[in-house]
This record gives structure tokens, C-alpha cells and sequence, in this order.
């Protein structure tokens, strides 16, 4: 159990700094005491296993005190981006079939309007106090009591129980809850812990939001070697240069982030005014790294060891390559690597047949790291796993939906989607959840969004869009449509309001010309922004 | 060229405005609003924000100015404005 792994360090480094969130921070010991009041708390409310708790928190000492104590209750937490719309959160509040939300008294007010069916109780931390000394203050929201025990008894170490659901851009329009049980997140921590050899003087970067499954890296595998997280300010991500000052300052031993982030890094930060020896591992993963980018940070910052992590939400990583000569005429990225130790992959053509190695295929995987499934949706879990295999081989395999190709070394290659999923600043991003908010909007008769690629952060997000008949359709009542909606990584960086979309000759909208004819926005003052990543 | 403060802030507030950040007065961005923490400019908004000031006040923001104690409020982001017009206008004394 996840849990565990807190219980096992604060027994065995009970002095040593847990988590750092300047200016505050804690011990293993005082984690592990918050945590178990909190826990209490929760289990004296009702909650316990079957049950899952919103976290509406930006990322605190709080926070990582509610994450730990909802799990040490039997419960799973579910992150709740603060930064999207509080309309997109009421859907996942929904969805997740909540009963309670840890929440504080500045976030809360915001979100409560918007939620159609209460949970049955609400935990609000006080700002500025702090979390060892004050916890949760809590309230019962409205009169329905929390659902009964479903089974378990939270002294019952189920490891299929459920830990966590992360929500993903859902092409429906709805987002997608990927459940992780205690089980998949053990195989990929204990995984990882082992991998970077992570031992208690570590002091372990913390960028990703909790919604985003970099953070179970952060939050687990550092407590699992006794070592210290140290929680990025979120501010940071806009300033390379101040970013540059904050890991040389803070000593961080191992940074994991997406690439994107190292690439400003690299570009903008000024790296050559630090000493770098004290970071030994920087780790990547969520999107390709240009690997113009990336030589240039190796050129920085010899010293450290690189490795680029694959793996979709639902599999946790299942692929590791460590990054070794990169030479001056290589453009091609970095391969994805092989196989985790928890890990079986195969790359499968079309007619479901295995691919020789060197050919074109579906990634996909299989293993303890998998999903259970998809947050109430049976359908989409029903496509996403499926069973391959005869008699002991028999197994469950997550269609990764990415194209791979395996070299004649052995690692894999990514080549690409089969969908219109793509990546944006590491994020995954349905086009089609794009589309189907922008379809609600009275004013639009036909809409398509498209994914330029950009060399910083992965692809940039472009709209076109048609009225209706004898209604005037202003790109600004769009924007503001989607900024009420989508959270800010989803949102286009321009709309253009046109007369019409271009077609091919079966009357389907013609993607790759209407990204072409959009890419030249590029010449307008807006566009000229985006094509400046030096800028910095 | 130059400028009161009044002026300033009231054609940096309209950046917010422009871009939907700041709409119909949801947010009033107030000289010394935290406009990083309240996370009204992110890693993308920074680029156009510093375009709009480039733009509207004829000044150049080189890529060594682009740091948090220069664009966390509105005033941080007046002062390095009138530095720079100061200067530009010593620089044509000069010649």
C-alpha cells in the first residue's frame, strides 16, 4: 500500500525533512502524525474505502498532508486543477461520485457554486496556518451521509483498492478519471526509486501539478528513500532565469519535469552562472525533447544523468531510456526506451499481428502498473483495456493508441499518434474536447481545431470557426467561451472567424491544408509572439 | 516620450482586458496585484505581455530583464518601463 511507504520512513527517518515548501516544510515524523489526525478525521465522517475525496488545493504542505491522509483513511484521492474553469471541475466532482472535498477557505468559495450535487462533507484549511498545527477545519455540507463501507475495512490492505484518479482530456468533451490502484502505483514508485537509486540525502524536485502523474514520482518514490521533496513555486515556470537561481539555491539532486520546462531552461536560464554538481539525475517525460534543447542542457550540466520516462496516465511509466551519446548531426529525438522491469509491451499492426522489429506499430502494454479502468465509463475502459493471449500468456493490455517503432539496438521510437490526441507543454489534450465545447457555443455552426507544432512546447493549439447564418461571431466571445470551460493549457492560442472551412473532395474537412493555411497566422503580431521562444 | 503613472498602469491593466484575462471587471489588476501568484500570466501570456509593452511603449525588454522581481506587479513592470524610457531619452541627449 502507498501508505505504507510514509508509515516505513517516519519510523526509520523520523528527523529528516520530508517536504520543503519555502518558507515551511516538515519531518517524515510530523507527515506521518498530520496525516494520521487527518485520517481520523476523515474515517470519523465515514470515509473510508469505496469512497474518493476531491483535493481543490494548490499544491502545499496541505495538500501533501490531505494526499497521505485520505490514503491512510482506505479512501482515493482525486487532484482538482485549481487553475481550470470551476465549470470543468463541478464535471469531475460529478463524475467521481465525490463525498467529500479538502479544500481552503480562498479556493472553495469559488468552486461550491458551481457543484449540481453536494458532497457529503467539506474539509477547509485556513490560510496561513500551518497544517502540523491546524489541519482541516470541517463542515458538513448537506444532510446526505457518506456512502457505507463498500466491503473493505480500512485496516484491510486490499492493494487492488483504489489510490488515485487523475482526470485526462476526454475527446467526448467529458474528462476522462484514470483509477490507479494501490498495486499499479507500488510497481511504478518502487520501480522508479530503485531506478534513480534514490537514497535519504536525495532532495527530489516537485514541478508537476497533482493532477499530473509526474507528481506520484515526486510524492512517493522520495518518501520511499526517507529523502525530501522540495515543491516548486509555481511562479518560477515563467521566469527561466529565476527557476536557474531557485535549483542551485535549493541543492535539488533529481529534477523531473516535462521537457519543455528544461528547454527554456536550457535556452533562457543563464545556466552557465551556476555549479551544477550537486544534480545527478534529471529525468523527462510527457512529451518529446527537442534534442537541439536537450544537448544544449547536457552542455550545461554534464554531470547529471538523463533519462527520458514513457507512459501514458494509464500505464504509469512503462519505458525508460537513459540518454547516452548525442551526437552534433543527430536531430532525430531520443528513443522512448525499453521496457520497465514491471513492464511487458508489444508493438501490434493493425490486423492485431506482432510487428518485426523496425516496423511501424501500436504500443501495447501490459502489467502490475496498468489502470484499473476509467472512472464510470465502462465503454471507454472497455476499448482502452483488452484481453490478449492464451492459457498462462492471458493477460489484460492497455492500447496505448501511440505509433512505435523498435531499432535493430532495441529501444523503441515514438513516431506518433493513431488519434487527435496531442501533446502541448506535457499535456495531453483531446482536439475533440476542444471542439465539442466550442460547439456549444450558440453562435458557432461548424468548428476544428488544430495542432501546429511548436519547437518549445510541443504544439501550439489553432481554431477556426464558422457562424451561424446572420449571426455575428467575435473570436473574443470564443475565447472567453473556452476560458470559462477548459483549463488554460487547452486553450487556443488564436481563433479566426472565417466564411468557411476547407474540404477535400469526400466533403471532410481538410486538416492538414486548414493547418497549413493556419500555421501562416504566424505573420500577424500575435503569432510573431508564439515564434519567439528565445525570447526569454 | 513620457509618460504619467496613471497612464501606465492603465494601458497595462488593458492588456488583461484584451486578452480575456480581466474581463468586464471580473479581475481588477491593480498596480500591486501579484499578477505571477494569482497566475493571470503564465509561461505563454509572459511572451505577449512583454510584446504589448514593447509595442505600446517603444522599448526593448532584453531577454536578461525577463525575471519575476520585474513583472510580479504592474509598478515592478512601471519601473523597468520609465528605466528604460530614461535611458532612451539619456542616450539621445547624448547624441
Amino acid at each position: 500500500m502507498l501508505h505504507h511507504l510514509l508509515i516505513e520512513s517516519a519510523a526509520k527517518y523520523p528527523d529528516r525533512t520530508a517536504v520543503i515548501d519555502r518558507p515551511e516544510s516538515m519531518s517524515h515524523r510530523d507527515m506521518d502524525r498530520a496525516s494520521a489526525r487527518l485520517a481520523d478525521q476523515l474515517a470519523a465522517r465515514g470515509a473510508g474505502p469505496g469512497n474518493r475525496i476531491g483535493l481543490y488545493l494548490d499544491k502545499s504542505l496541505h495538500t501533501i498532508v490531505a494526499v497521505w491522509g485520505v490514503l491512510r483513511a482506505g479512501a482515493a484521492y482525486v487532484p482538482l486543477d485549481v487553475a481550470s474553469p470551476a465549470k470543468r471541475v463541478a464535471r469531475i466532482v460529478e463524475n467521481g461520485d465525490l463525498c467529500a472535498i479538502l479544500t481552503t477557505s480562498k479556493r472553495w468559495p469559488g468552486l461550491a457554486p458551481e457543484l449540481a450535487r453536494a458532497p457529503s462533507f467539506v474539509g477547509v484549511a485556513q490560510a496561513g496556518q500551518r497544517p502540523s498545527e491546524t489541519g482541516f477545519a470541517f463542515e458538513p455540507w448537506d444532510a446526505s451521509p457518506v456512502p457505507a463501507d463498500r466491503g473493505a475495512r480500512a485496516d484491510d490492505d486490499d492493494p487492488s483498492r483504489t489510490a488515485y484518479i487523475l482526470y485526462t482530456s476526454g475527446s467526448t468533451g467529458q474528462p476522462k478519471g484514470v483509477v490507479l490502484s494501490h498495486r499499479a502505483a507500488r510497481s511504478f514508485v518502487d520501480w522508479a526509486g530503485d531506478t534513480t537509486q534514490l537514497v535519504p540525502s536525495d532532495v527530489v524536485s516537485s514541478h508537476a501539478p497533482l493532477h499530473f502523474d509526474l507528481s506520484v514520482f515526486d510524492l512517493f518514490s522520495t518518501c520511499r528513500a526517507g529523502a525530501t521533496v522540495v515543491l516548486v513555486p509555481p511562479e518560477l515556470n515563467v521566469f527561466p532565469r529565476n527557476l536557474a537561481d531557485w535549483i542551485a539555491q535549493q541543492r535539488i539532486t533529481v529534477w523531473y519535469s516535462v521537457p519543455s520546462l528544461l528547454s527554456r531552461l536550457a535556452l533562457s536560464g543563464k545556466l552557465e552562472r551556476h555549479d551544477w554538481s550537486q544534480l545527478r539525475q534529471i529525468i523527462f517525460a510527457g512529451e518529446v525533447f527537442p534534442v537541439a534543447h536537450l544537448r544544449r542542457l547536457r552542455e550545461h550540466i554534464p554531470g547529471a544523468r538523463y533519462w527520458n520516462w514513457y507512459g501514458p496516465t494509464e500505464t504509469n511509466v512503462c519505458t525508460a531510456y537513459a540518454v547516452d551519446a548525442l551526437p552534433p548531426e543527430q536531430t532525430a529525438p531520443v528513443p522512448i526506451g525499453t521496457a520497465c522491469a514491471n513492464c511487458k509491451l508489444v508493438v501490434l499492426d493493425d490486423a492485431g499481428a506482432i510487428c518485426e522489429r523496425g516496423e511501424a506499430g501500436e504500443l501495447y502494454v501490459s502489467g502490475p502498473s496498468l489502470m484499473t479502468g476509467y472512472q464510470a465509463m465502462p465503454e471507454a475502459t472497455a476499448q482502452a483495456l483488452v484481453v490478449r493471449g492464451e492459457g498462462n500468456e492471458r493477460a489484460l493490455w492497455y492500447r496505448t493508441g501511440d505509433l512505435v517503432r523498435e531499432d535493430a539496438a532495441g529501444p523503441l521510437h515514438l513516431l506518433g499518434r493513431r488519434d487527435g490526441m496531442i501533446k502541448s507543454r506535457g499535456y495531453r489534450i483531446e482536439l475533440g474536447e476542444i471542439e465539442s465545447i466550442l460547439y456549444q457555443h450558440p453562435g458557432v455552426a461548424e468548428v476544428a481545431a488544430v495542432a501546429v507544432p511548436d519547437e518549445e512546447i510541443g504544439h501550439v493549439i489553432r481554431v477556426a470557426a464558422v457562424g451561424r447564418p446572420g449571426q455575428s461571431l467575435e473570436a473574443g466571445s470564443l475565447r472567453a467561451f473556452c476560458a470559462d470551460r477548459l483549463p488554460a493549457y487547452m486553450i487556443p492560442v488564436s481563433i479566426e472567424v472565417r466564411g468557411s472551412l476547407p474540404r477535400g473532395n469526400t466533403g471532410k474537412v481538410d486538416r492538414v491544408r486548414l493547418r497549413q493555411e493556419l500555421s501562416r497566422v504566424l505573420e500577424t503580431p500575435r503569432g510573431a509572439l508564439d515564434a519567439r521562444p528565445d525570447a526569454t | 516620450m513620457s509618460y504619467t503613472d496613471e497612464q501606465i498602469f492603465d494601458a497595462l491593466a488593458s492588456f488583461f482586458v484584451k486578452e480575456g484575462i480581466s474581463r468586464e471587471g471580473a479581475i481588477a489588476v491593480a498596480p500591486d496585484t501579484d499578477i505571477i501568484a494569482q497566475g493571470l500570466v503564465d509561461s505563454l501570456g509572459i511572451f505577449k505581455l512583454i510584446a504589448f509593452v514593447e509595442e505600446n511603449f517603444a522599448v526593448t525588454i532584453e531577454p536578461d530583464e525577463v525575471l519575476l522581481e520585474n513583472f510580479q506587479t504592474l509598478r515592478a513592470l512601471r519601473n523597468l518601463i520609465v528605466k528604460k524610457l530614461t535611458s532612451a531619452a539619456q542616450n539621445l541627449d547624448a547624441v
